[in-house]
């Protein structure tokens, strides 16, 4: 009995550890308090002055865009690859294997110095272009991780068995591998997409003078004085990803009890 | 030339020659089993058939028309795999509908086939069950209907009943050979199971290194073997390695001799071969019979209920025997004196 209360006891206090700070976030969002400070008091003035906010609200938006194109290409890449690294006989598999997954040993700092040295090296002004690729270079690891161990858990012969039924490869593409693939694709998509989102090193390096992501207002609001604004938007964004993740596992849920009941 | 005819079938990975001009010539209808051990090249025949690999050289040729520049797709192949490989997000009727519907089958002819097929493999009700709700038995009567409803040229079958378990294996073989009859269908079956190819098929090619060693009726194959690879490799079989003296004199190769069973070996006399013969057509006795027989003594016996397996120790060497077992039991024991002989019809002559 103690054995077990402890047990509670234990958990609990790991949950606090890793969510109070958050939930201390939202709480504040909703605090008059200029300062973060107590007693709180409720009020949804931090929310009506982000509707107010252009420049964070545009940042927002940017935020989501690079995000999401980033997570569109890394969900076709990934697919496109790891598809042909499963079937190929190439001696060359080995080594892209690897080179996709090595990017998350490298410090985002240095990719960014060096897509910046880049542009540089080209004359050319800091671009959305070059920004993408960064944020790809960095998600794309995730996406294919997901994506390839979907592949290896599937049995490939029902590719040949497609095949000996009349089906050619884009007819057993779209029937076969695309349903059986899609709840990974969607999984390894979103984590791109948070990763992109999150990151602020690479926007920071590799953003055109003007513009700005969510990451980077939060990062100079900090500096020049911090109103609850941004844990307004803070608030927004968790609310925003805990919708998204618990849509995916529903989908996940749905499309693996299809697989295997 | 006949239904499925192969050519000097060669192909190599890499440098290695898994196939090495293979020929095959079977008849409509037929069931041939291609059995040997594992990289004898039999999967490789088969994937060369079904166009899963491209040959090096030769041709292959169904009912008259040349198939392997084909893509797989367009062969009109049936292959049951190993595993089954069913669409586990698809439905038993939607894994058997596919390829019908490739076909460009209606809506009606699809269901009318589907149910057939289902009743044909005793699955009528199991529709909209999904793979991994069927047991392994179920699942290859669904991968058996789904290659059989597009009315194939020709089945292949991969390994097909391995993955079953023993008593399951049996009667799978029996529905299995029952429905090939039926429709009559020309059969190709992968295995490395001796006793499974010698119940299902009509012909059994032996393979081995990427060649045919032997292709024959089982009984043929079992009863004439061509070589100690094919005598041992289906059943068991005693060899004796040596020379035919005069007479009915047999010298070995450790310089003992004993008398063949009566019969005409002037044709290979002074030849260096090796006699075969299976361990249950030896007869034992206890008294010297007057015929040529081998004096021996027994060593060890294994009891397998209505036969007992004796190990013989005689020239020299060691001898299988098997033998009926009486009401009484074991009609032997150990280092009991006995007697060997068989006849000549029985025994095999082989240079190789």
């Amino acid at each position: 009995m103690i054995k077990k209360g402890f047990g509670w006891l234990y958990t609990g206090i790991i949950f606090i550890f890793l969510y109070a700070p958050i939930a201390v976030l939202m709480l504040m969002s909703f605090n008059k308090s200029q300062y973060n400070s107590l007693p709180f008091q409720f009020s949804t003035r931090w929310y009506k002055d982000l509707a107010n906010d252009q420049t964070l609200i545009d940042a927002s938006l940017t935020s989501i865009y690079i995000a999401a194109v980033t997570a569109i290409f890394c969900v076709i890449l990934a697919t496109m690859l790891m598809l042909w690294i499963v079937q190929t006989k190439s001696k060359w598999k080995k080594w892209i294997d690897s080179l996709v997954i090595l990017p998350l040993t490298i410090p985002w700092l240095i990719l960014g110095l060096a897509l910046l040295l880049l542009l540089n090296f080209l004359k050319l002004d800091k671009n959305y272009f070059v920004l993408l690729i960064g944020h790809i270079i960095v998600s794309l690891p995730y996406t294919v991780m997901v994506i390839k161990a979907r592949l290896q858990s599937l049995d490939l012969t029902i590719n040949e068995a497609s095949a000996s039924l009349g089906a050619n490869e884009w007819t057993t593409f779209r029937k076969i591998t695309l349903p059986l693939l899609f709840p990974a694709m969607l999984a390894g998509g979103f984590l791109a997409f948070v990763i992109s989102f999150d990151n602020f090193i690479l926007s920071y390096f590799l953003i055109p003078s003007g513009h700005s992501t969510l990451p980077i207002e939060i990062y100079s609001s900090i500096k020049f004085g911090f109103t609850p604004v941004i844990n307004a938007v803070s608030t927004i964004i968790l609310a925003g990803t805990t919708i998204v993740i618990l849509f995916i596992i529903m989908v996940m849920k749905a499309s693996l009890k299809y697989l295997f009941k | 030339m006949g239904y499925l005819a192969i050519k000097n079938l060669s192909k190599s990975f890499q440098n290695n020659k898994v196939l090495d001009r293979i020929n095959l010539d079977i008849e409509k209808g037929t069931f041939l089993s291609l059995l040997g051990p594992s990289g004898c090249g039999k999967t490789t025949t088969l994937r060369l058939i079904a166009g899963f690999e491209r040959q090096d050289e030769g041709t292959i040729n169904i009912g008259g028309n040349m198939i392997d520049r084909l893509p797989p797709y367009k062969r009109n192949i049936g292959l049951v795999f190993q595993n089954y490989a069913l669409f586990p997000h698809m439905t038993v009727s939607q894994n058997i509908a596919y390829g019908l519907e490739q076909r460009n089958f209606t809506k009606g002819e699809i269901k009318k086939e589907v149910s057939k097929a289902l009743e044909m493999v005793q699955l009528t009700g199991y529709e909209n069950r999904k793979p991994r709700q069927l047991s392994g038995g179920q699942q290859q009567r669904v991968a058996l209907a789904r290659a059989l409803v597009i009315k194939p040229s020709l089945l292949l079958l991969d390994e097909s009943l391995s993955a079953l378990d023993k008593k399951l294996r049996v009667d799978m073989q029996i529905e299995l050979r029952q429905i090939q009859k039926n429709i009559g269908i020309t059969t190709l079956f992968v295995t490395h199971d001796q006793e499974e190819a010698m119940t299902l098929s009509d012909q059994i090619a032996v393979m081995k290194d990427g060649k045919i060693i032997q292709i024959d009726t089982p009984q043929k194959i079992y009863e004439k073997p061509i070589n100690t690879f094919v005598a041992s490799f289906i059943g068991q079989s005693n060899f004796f390695y040596g020379k035919i003296k005069d007479h009915l004199q047999f010298e070995l190769q450790n310089g003992q001799s004993f008398l063949l069973p009566h019969g005409d070996y002037s044709l290979n006399k002074g030849q260096d071969c090796i006699i075969s013969i299976r361990p249950e057509k030896i007869r034992m006795d206890r008294n010297r019979p007057s015929h040529p027989h081998i004096q021996g003594k027994v060593k060890f016996i294994t009891y397998v209920g209505n036969l007992s397996m004796y190990l013989i120790e005689a020239l020299g060497l060691e001898i299988r025997v098997q033998n009926q077992n009486h009401n009484d039991g074991v009609p032997f024991e150990i280092n009991d004196e006995i007697f060997l002989s068989w006849d000549s019809g029985n025994q095999s002559i082989l240079f190789e």
